[in-house]
C-alpha cells in the first residue's frame, strides 16, 4: 500500500483510466489550473472521514475515453460523455477509499456531479489532500483528492 | 441453458459497458433487460423471467441495497441470481451482501472477471 495520499490517488487513477477505458495513463506534473475543457466531475464520500474527489478532463482526453469506454470508434454526445466522467470519478473514489482508510471502513459514496470548472470545483475544499495529473490520449486529466478538517489527522 | 439477464445501474455508460462484457465474455444470453434505479428493475423482474440481476450499490429512486431487500422479500423472485457490480471497497460491507447470498463484482472489471463470477453463480457449464 503507498504510504501517500498522493500515492494511492495515483494508483488507482491509473488502474482506472486503464482497466475501466482501456486508455494508458502516464504521470505528469500537475498544474495549479489545469485544462478542464472537457468536464469536470466531483463524487463526495461520507464514512470515517468525510470528503470528496474531483476529477478534470480537457483537451480532448474525455471524448477518446468514453469512446473506449463505449467500445466505439466515434466520440458520443457531450451528455455521455459527461455521465462516463461522472462513473470515472466514482470508480477512482471507489478505490482510492480502501487505499488510504483500510478495506474494513465503510464509506457511502455520492452521485457524481458535474461542474462548471476545475476551479470552482476546487473552491469550496481549501488544499487538496493530493492532487495528481495524467497524459491520457488526446489530453490529460487532473485529480484531486479533498478531506474535511481533521480528515488527513484521523487516517 | 442460456440465460435471462438484467443489468440495473443509473449510469447508461456502465449499462453499455456491462452489456459488452457478458457479450465479450461469451456467456450464453437468451436476452438482456436494463433498468436505471432499483424501482425500474423491480418492474422488469416481476414482468420477465429474469435469472441474473447485474445490480449497481448507488442509484437513485431506489439503492441497490433496497433493491435486493425488496428482491429478498418476494417469494415469486427466489430464483434470481444476485450480483452487485460496484465500486465498493469496503470488506465489512462485501461480507454483509455476500452473508445474503449475493455475488459481488468490484469496479473496474474485466470480461475473464464476469465471465467466472457468473458462472460460479448460476452454474451455467463452461463451454
Amino acid at each position: 500500500m503507498p504510504d501517500t495520499y498522493e500515492g494511492s490517488l495515483s494508483e488507482a487513477a491509473a488502474a482506472t483510466f486503464e482497466e475501466l477505458a482501456y486508455s494508458f495513463a502516464e504521470r505528469t506534473a500537475v498544474q495549479d489550473a489545469p485544462a478542464a475543457d472537457d468536464g469536470v466531475s466531483t463524487v463526495s464520500f461520507s464514512g470515517p472521514v468525510r470528503g470528496r474527489i474531483v476529477v478534470a478532463m480537457g483537451g480532448g482526453a474525455l471524448p477518446t475515453l468514453a469512446a473506449n469506454m463505449l467500445g466505439q470508434e466515434d466520440a458520443p454526445p457531450p451528455a455521455v460523455q459527461r455521465d462516463a466522467l461522472g462513473e470515472v470519478a466514482n470508480v477512482i473514489c471507489g478505490n482510492v477509499l480502501p487505499r488510504v482508510a483500510g478495506v474494513t471502513a465503510v464509506f457511502s459514496l455520492g452521485a457524481p456531479h458535474a461542474e462548471r470548472s476545475w476551479a470552482a470545483a476546487c473552491a469550496r475544499g481549501g488544499t487538496p489532500a493530493a492532487h495528481v495529473a495524467f497524459t491520457l490520449e488526446g489530453g490529460r486529466a487532473d485529480i484531486a483528492l479533498f478531506l474535511e478538517a481533521g480528515g488527513e489527522d484521523w487516517l | 441453458m442460456a440465460i435471462n439477464v438484467l443489468v440495473v445501474d443509473d449510469s447508461t455508460v456502465m449499462r453499455t459497458m456491462l452489456i459488452r462484457t457478458l457479450k465479450l465474455s461469451g456467456l450464453p444470453m437468451t436476452s438482456v433487460h436494463q433498468a436505471s434505479n432499483g424501482a425500474e428493475a423491480l418492474t422488469v423482474l416481476r414482468a420477465q423471467a429474469i435469472d441474473l440481476a447485474l445490480i449497481d450499490i448507488n442509484m437513485p429512486v431506489m439503492t441497490g441495497e433496497e433493491l435486493i431487500e425488496h428482491i429478498r422479500a418476494d417469494a415469486s423472485l427466489a430464483g434470481v441470481a444476485l450480483m452487485v457490480v460496484s465500486t465498493e471497497g469496503s470488506v465489512t460491507r462485501v461480507a454483509a451482501l455476500e452473508r445474503k447470498g449475493v455475488a459481488f463484482i468490484h469496479k473496474p472489471f474485466s470480461p475473464e472477471q464476469i465471465r467466472s463470477a457468473v458462472l460460479r453463480l448460476v452454474g451455467v457449464p463452461d463451454a
